[in-house]
């Protein structure tokens, strides 16, 4: 009798926290204007959530040129639904990514570098008062419904962004700290995960390793309490994989899945054949974090919630490296449309946005590439006929057309120099001195060579302010794009916390 | 703020006697769920034509070609001995005056160690794949000890692997190159002059060590002034252990937050 009213006992307190979770969620909800319910529409299943960290629209235009042409059209520009996200946080125009994407999961905004916490948090509770309620993130609220969560990133996954769908706490850059919330059966786990999380893929190995030992690609742990969570993590029964070979040989029986691939974050896409052990791409990881949580779910039949972040666009542009921004947001492109290959859209919401922007864009009137006008012309500079080369053109300098006698030749500043489509506000490829014509500029790029040209994956763009550090953040609107069960509801221009509703929505919360 | 925790364990947990009577409760429930699912389903308007249509995959442009491997090493990497080298590095300014930088130099076969203007370095060889490196900077003034990657050093640094950190930077000739010129010596050293892409070079091949070459793209010139056959072992202990105060970051948070 004890045992069997000890068994309702559960039965009816995992009713009781669906209850508050869904109250909490209705009664709160700062930032979001159209927190109201009333949604009819079609009910998801699972959600797949994109996020490209620092993919604003410039990345995602320019990317698209690159990538597919500017006639093409990326996975994400064939998605039905659309709006423009607001990315500002509590206390800045121009935010970081923890307090976005904490929005983007909790539906409350909050402050820089804080995450999973609301605007009375200030970043390492310097005022002494407290961090104050943790409003639940939309992956604890599916886990408390017996849904299967994943979180997949190629940053850290104890980085701001993924860490927001899981973790709260007031520094984002806390991540050892960040990565014992999601240990269970740890003094800080974070109990709103149940029996914890049934997938976690990404770099960050470091977070878990002792900083006396080196790992299994020769890199030093970063931990300084001398414990290692791949041992911790495996005996709560987690499967724990670190190189490609381990991860090809994941299951659906191999789940709960923990999966750290680098010391720090994953390699950018173009630099990922030179990794030592292997890794994934983030295309790799979304179909096998699909194929793991869609056949766990099915034999629940309680569906999934998904998180995939394509965390390094942003590194790229901090490193004032366009190629790689763009290349990593194509990989992005890619993984979102090998999910939408996989899923069913009747049942599943796949949405795509960005936590912030960059100070990244296309400047000038570049012509499109010789081969692609809709026009013969008279005559060009040599090196336009083969701009087509340089990603469509999008990573060539300017080409402009003289229209009283059609004759094509580059663009120049005042001085007569030539520029390049792309560049940046500020950031490492500030050149100081006078400018020279990017074609035959010797400013060193990325690993220290003279690169061949703006076509070169080691070139950095041109910067117009020599920032100490790296390029900065934007404060503009970024776009989200929406597919499937629930996706009519993403239009107009909102707060990115309206994501969370969406997908709250979307799964009937 | 804790959700309630369940009294049964983790249902992976085949052999616990409360399983059968709460996978009865949770199905029941699950079905009564389904049910008012299915109702709410049936009330809501037929989906838009086309906002269902799986996109079509793009066809996109050619990759790239990849970038290239780790370099080689010699097998005198593994035969270095401890080196403390002394030298300066002279940059090629504007208007013709270049800046000078002195750098100490702590070389051992596994790491090395550079002090330099404001900072000092730690480059350590992977046990894993000997031709790799990786680094940690310690910056003084924000006392913050930041690590790279091998990827990071490539990028960031132009450092392609530990060969270039053993050769201080600088590119070796070949082996089979002929010497040409007066050689010098540094200490007890001696250093052959070698000319490679019309760029000068002084090396010992059997310490993999320059006494002057040309760096950083050929923007510098490195000219060593000193060899001593000891190192301070201090300094080729973990930052972390130096500077126990000091923030640890990698470089992707080093950029964004400076």
């Amino acid at each position: 009798m004890k045992i069997m009213a000890r068994r309702w006992g559960t039965v009816w307190a995992t009713a009781a926290a669906v209850a508050v979770v869904t109250s909490s969620t209705l009664a709160g909800g700062g930032g979001d204007e159209r927190g109201q319910d009333g949604y009819r529409g079609r009910r998801a299943k699972n959600v797949i959530f994109f996020v490209g960290d620092g993919m604003g629209v410039s990345t995602v235009t320019a990317t698209r040129v690159f990538s597919v042409g500017l006639d093409g059209q990326l996975v994400m520009d064939q998605f039905p639904y659309t709006a423009l996200s607001k990315t500002y946080s509590s206390d800045s125009i121009t935010p970081d990514s923890a307090p976005t994407m904490s929005a983007m999961m909790t539906g409350v905004n909050t402050n820089q570098s804080v995450i999973g916490f609301g605007e009375g948090t200030e970043p390492n509770d310097f005022n002494r008062d407290g961090d104050g309620e943790a409003p639940w993130t939309l992956l604890e609220m599916a886990k408390a419904r017996g849904m299967r969560v994943g979180v997949v990133s190629t940053a850290e996954i104890t980085h701001a962004t993924p860490a927001a769908t899981y973790a709260h706490i007031n520094q984002r850059n806390n991540q050892n700290a960040i990565a014992l919330q999601a240990l269970p059966g740890d003094a800080t786990y974070n109990a709103r995960l149940g029996k914890g999380l049934d997938l976690l893929m990404g770099g960050g190995r470091r977070h878990f390793v002792p900083s006396t030992i080196t790992d299994e690609e020769g890199d030093r742990g970063a931990r300084t309490d001398g414990r290692d969570l791949r041992a911790e993590f495996s005996a709560a029964g987690y499967t724990y994989v670190w190189n490609r070979s381990g991860f090809e040989a994941l299951t659906a029986a191999s789940l709960p899945v923990l999966g750290l691939f680098e010391r720090s974050h994953m390699e950018f896409d173009y630099d990922r054949p030179r990794d030592l052990g292997g890794e994934p791409s983030i295309r790799d990881m979304t179909v096998k974090a699909i194929e793991l949580l869609q056949a766990q779910s099915r034999r629940r039949g309680t569906g999934y919630f998904l998180h995939v972040e394509a965390g390094r666009i942003d590194h790229a542009h901090h490193a004032g490296n366009a190629y790689r921004a763009l290349t990593d947001t194509q990989a992005l492109d890619e993984a979102i449309g090998a999910a939408a290959q996989m899923v069913d859209l009747r049942d599943t919401l796949i949405i795509v946005s960005a936590d912030h922007s960059h100070v990244f864009n296309i400047a000038g009137y570049p012509m499109r590439p010789l081969q692609e006008l809709p026009y013969r012309v008279n005559g060009f500079s040599p090196g336009y006929d083969t701009a087509i080369g340089a990603g469509h053109g999008i990573f060539d300098v300017v080409y402009d057309l003289n229209q009283s006698t059609g004759f094509v030749e580059p663009s120049t500043d005042r001085n007569g120099v030539p520029y390049t489509v792309l560049g940046y506000l500020n950031g490492p490829g500030y050149r100081g001195g006078a400018r020279v014509d990017p074609r035959t500029d010797a400013f060193p790029g990325l690993g220290g060579a003279v690169p061949s040209g703006p076509a070169d994956p080691a070139y950095l763009q041109e910067s117009a302010v020599p920032t100490p550090g790296a390029e900065t953040h934007s404060g503009e609107d970024v776009a989200i794009y929406a597919i499937g069960a629930g996706a009519e509801q993403v239009r107009g221009t909102v707060k990115n916390a309206y994501i969370f509703h969406v997908m709250r929505r979307a799964l009937g919360f | 703020m804790r959700a309630a925790s369940a009294s049964c364990s983790s249902d992976r947990d085949m052999s616990h006697p409360c399983l059968p009577v709460a996978r009865a409760a949770g199905l029941t429930l699950a079905l009564l769920l389904a049910c008012a699912g299915a109702v709410l389903t049936a009330q809501t308007p037929p989906v838009a034509p086309g906002s269902l249509g799986v996109p079509a995959a793009p066809r996109r442009r050619a990759a790239a070609p990849p970038p290239a491997d780790v370099p080689s090493l010699p097998s005198q990497a593994d035969r270095v001995v401890p080196l403390t080298i002394e030298a300066i590095v002279i940059g090629n300014g504007q208007n013709g005056r270049g800046s000078e930088l002195r750098q100490v130099v702590s070389r051992t076969r596994d790491r090395v160690h550079v002090v330099a203007g404001a900072g000092e370095w730690l480059f350590e060889r992977n046990p894993v794949d000997r031709r790799r490196v990786s680094g940690q900077y310690v910056d003084h003034r924000e006392k913050a000890v930041v690590a790279f990657s091998d990827t990071d050093l490539l990028n960031l640094q132009h450092i392609p692997g530990w060969g270039h950190v053993l050769a201080l930077g600088c590119d070796a000739p070949p082996s089979a190159l002929a010497s040409s010129g007066a050689p010098r010596m540094v200490d007890t050293l001696r250093f052959d002059r070698y000319v490679v892409s019309g760029r000068e070079i002084w090396w010992n091949h059997e310490a993999l060590l320059p006494a002057e070459c040309v760096i950083a793209g050929g923007t510098a010139r490195l000219r060593v002034t000193r060899i001593r056959g000891d190192v301070a072992p201090e300094l080729l202990r973990q930052p972390a252990e130096r500077f126990p105060g000091y923030r640890e970051v990698d470089v992707a948070e080093w950029l964004e937050h400076r």
